[in-house]
């Protein structure tokens, strides 16, 4: 990743994590207590059960302050702690062995119909949406929904940027086909 | 905007969903989980530099030649008890004043077989009194310089130095010397005398000379021994080395001269004064010369 990415709080975050490696370890607790709600809400996109995500973001943290001195200013903390989440969402679904499905083989589909704006269309891709993987179900909800450039999605999931766009061109095939499914049942 | 559908439906779930809420003792558990890895791994790394330091020291100890310690000699002193310093120091008279019988004394059968300094011989086991000896009375190899000290004291002068003093004096004023014959025995040749007579002038001022030399010698010297008055002077010395004794015999003589005799023999030797006393009665005739009598 050559892009570097930066919040408005980069400047205090810099100086705090400076204080900390001087050995203020009481600034260990604004970082908690700043970011720890959006990255339990982040690493809940990937793991369904409440307590999963709670582990993760907590662990998450905690390898980011053990890491704090390799830590270099690439992005903003809590996207450096995202990211730390998604890898750690990433093994523990893993352990779970969970499946994802191939969808490298799915039948091209027409742009309109994934923007009909019907209700009925919404409704099913709602439920379509619920039974993506976790990784796919949380590149839409950062690309679609917090509307993230593609360079920060791609730094947490870390992967290339040309990479998630084929992933995300996959999965609107993949859930058209999954909507058409539901319309014939 | 593409994927309206997709969009629309994120948001409703997310307005659906219910959004996990951060427990209160999030930060508490965060910062225990912190607090102990880090100090075990403080612990880990101060370890780690004091096994590496270890680890350093002991490889160059390892590496180090051993005759690198070898090569620095511990400062002691190198007492070599085995020399022999014979005769003792102790065993001669070292005191000026102590008797007028220096000439005549007999010397001790160790002074008798002294060796010169050539012949210093290691000693033999038989004879473990006679070394150098230490202050404690014991001889160590480890023992330092300056705690060693041996009853030799005082520092050789050679009493032959007197003899060369008077030869180049002679010479230097023209005098020639006079060869005496002092032997007891006519087979004995170790007595060696000789006889200058010089003109008794200030200029040369020759009793002011010899007791000038007379005094370079310390007192503590081997057979020292010195008297004079305005008309005789009598200086004696021992070469211990050597196994010699010295005389030098000055005396005022008529015709404004001085009489000065030069003998030295072995010490166990007692040269005859008859010599002397022969040489002087003539040499107090009003016309002496400065040439040698055919009578002797």
């Amino acid at each position: 990743m050559s892009e570097i990415i930066i919040d408005d709080q980069t400047d205090s975050e810099q100086q705090r994590i400076e204080r900390i490696l001087g050995g203020k370890h009481e600034e260990y607790a604004w970082f908690v207590n700043t970011y720890s709600q959006r990255v339990l809400h982040f690493a809940s996109q990937m793991m369904s059960d409440v307590e999963d995500a709670r582990e993760v973001s907590q662990d998450a943290f905690v390898k980011a302050f053990r890491s704090l001195a390799s830590f270099n200013f690439q992005s903003s903390f809590c996207t450096w702690v995202c990211r730390i989440a998604y890898r750690e969402s990433l093994n523990r679904l893993r352990r779970k062995q969970l499946h994802f499905v191939d969808i490298a083989d799915l039948p091209a589909v027409v742009e309109d119909e994934l923007s009909t704006g019907k209700e009925e269309r919404i409704a099913l891709m709602e439920e379509a949406i619920d039974d993506l993987p976790p990784d796919e179900r949380l590149l839409l909800h950062l690309y679609y929904y917090e509307e993230r450039p593609l360079r920060e999605i791609a730094y947490i999931m870390d992967a290339e940027s040309n990479t998630l766009a084929t992933r995300l061109h996959r999965i609107r095939k993949k859930l058209l086909q999954m909507i058409k499914r539901k319309e014939n049942e | 905007m593409k994927d309206i559908d997709i969009r629309e439906a994120l948001k409703r779930r997310e307005a659906h969903r219910t959004k996990p809420e951060v427990p209160t003792d999030f930060c508490d558990n965060v910062m225990q989980e912190i607090a102990p890895k880090k100090s075990h791994r403080m612990i880990w790394r101060w370890m780690a530099a004091a096994a590496s330091v270890l680890l350093i020291i002991s490889i160059g100890t390892m590496l180090m030649p051993n005759h690198e310690q070898e090569q620095t000699q511990p400062l002691v002193a190198k007492v070599e008890p085995k020399i022999v310093h014979e005769p003792k120091i102790e065993q001669t008279p070292n005191n000026a004043t102590q008797n007028d019988e220096t000439v005549s004394t007999q010397p001790s059968s160790a002074q008798v077989n002294s060796p010169s300094p050539a012949n210093i011989k290691p000693q033999t086991d038989e004879h473990p009194a006679s070394s150098v000896k230490t202050q404690s009375g014991f001889t160590d190899d480890h023992i330092h310089h300056a705690a060693v000290k041996t009853t030799d004291d005082v520092a050789y002068q050679d009493p032959a130095r007197v003899d060369e003093f008077i030869a180049k004096l002679a010479d230097f004023n023209d005098v020639n010397p006079v060869p005496l014959d002092c032997t007891t025995d006519n087979n004995d040749n170790t007595t060696v005398s000789k006889a200058y007579t010089f003109d008794d002038t200030k200029e040369l001022d020759l009793f002011g000379r010899l007791l000038q030399v007379a005094c370079c010698y310390d007192s503590k010297t081997p057979g020292y021994l010195l008297n004079y008055s305005h008309e005789q002077l009598f200086f004696t010395l021992k070469d211990m080395r050597k196994g010699q004794k010295y005389l030098w015999m000055a005396e005022r003589i008529s015709g404004d001269r001085i009489l000065l005799t030069c003998t030295h023999s072995p010490i166990d030797v007692v040269p005859s004064t008859a010599c002397y006393q022969a040489y002087r009665n003539k040499m107090k005739q009003p016309v002496i010369s400065n040439t040698i009598p055919k009578d002797i």
